[in-house]
């Protein structure tokens, strides 16, 4: 029935109690566990404080396969003259899923101003905008002394998400100049205002005796 | 302090590995000493030193080994920067 099993990949890992101070693996003792190991595909990590095995089992379950590696590493431990810690980890995982899981890169995508600009089509000068108005744009991962960089994936996100409005955003509250006033005066003889509210500003003192000089009001 | 580098004493496909972790992820690396095993020395301090296969291993070595590293802090595939 064995060979209808499967691989399994099962980590060990012991640590000393807790009271016991810095406590140090021995060289030797974890290389002859390696030794030991190398016709269970081992891998063994040791220093202070802490040593571990990974070694591949054939099971019929990932609990299976736990039940037998860790003993199997234990028992292999004392013979190579490991320290005799308490195990304190023990996993297993199907040796597919780890390959699967190995051949995916774990390092996260980053991108700064320039890259988001393309990803949303938008120019550099756009991005800092959106960044520091719009609710929805993702925080920055790392904020550096050169920029920000965010996350690919999120700002992918929040380009499928991002509701564009067409044309330039309407500016509220715009100040007219006075000289702009004083033409727009002379030409339709009617108060100026920008649209959202009047405005308020007085024409430079100047100008307006310019006006009064040529109009005679 | 500088770290030792990767030879013919490992397999190549270690060796690639050991030499991005030292060059872009500041691990270090540990000649054999008598007939021992090489080791991988995690950059983050706190963690045990890795040991490296030797001789001609299996696929699912390598694997095993690769997931040692990825527990320890290591980054394998390097594929984004």
């Amino acid at each position: 029935m064995e060979f209808d099993w499967d691989w399994y990949s099962v980590h060990v890992e012991a640590r000393p109690p807790a009271d016991a101070g810095e406590l140090a693996v021995d060289e030797d003792a974890a290389d002859a566990l390696m030794e030991m190991l190398e016709e269970h595909d081992g891998v063994v990590s040791a220093g202070t404080g802490a040593w571990g095995a990974t070694v591949s089992i054939r099971a019929d379950s990932a609990w299976d396969a736990t039940l037998h590696a860790a003993p199997l590493v234990e028992k292999l431990a004392s013979k190579a003259g490991m320290p005799d810690w308490p195990i304190v980890r023990a996993e297993a995982v199907l040796q597919d899923a780890l390959d699967a899981q190995n051949a995916r890169p774990t390092l996260p995508e980053l991108v700064s101003v320039p890259e988001v600009a393309e990803i949303l089509g938008v120019s550099p000068q756009r991005v800092r905008e959106l960044a520091g108005a719009n609710p929805r744009f993702p925080e920055a991962m790392y904020e550096l002394r050169t920029g920000k960089l965010w996350l690919r994936e999120a700002i992918d996100a929040f380009a499928d998400r991002w509701e564009r409005k067409p044309g330039r955003p309407r500016k509220q509250g715009t100040v007219l100049s006075g000289r702009a006033i004083l033409a727009a005066r002379e030409q339709h003889g009617v108060a100026v205002t920008d649209g959202v509210r009047p405005v308020t500003r007085q024409p430079p003192r100047t100008a307006l005796s310019a006006v009064r000089s040529v109009t005679g009001r | 302090m500088e770290t030792e580098r990767p030879g013919r004493e490992i397999l190549p496909d270690y060796r690639k590995v050991v030499k991005y972790l030292i060059d872009s992820e500041g691990w270090g690396y540990k000649k054999p000493q008598g007939g021992g095993y090489p080791r991988l020395l995690p950059a983050d301090l706190a963690q045990a030193p890795i040991k490296i296969p030797k001789s001609p291993s299996s696929q699912r070595t390598y694997n095993n080994w690769l997931a040692e590293i990825r527990r320890k802090g290591g980054h394998w595939p390097p594929e984004r920067k």
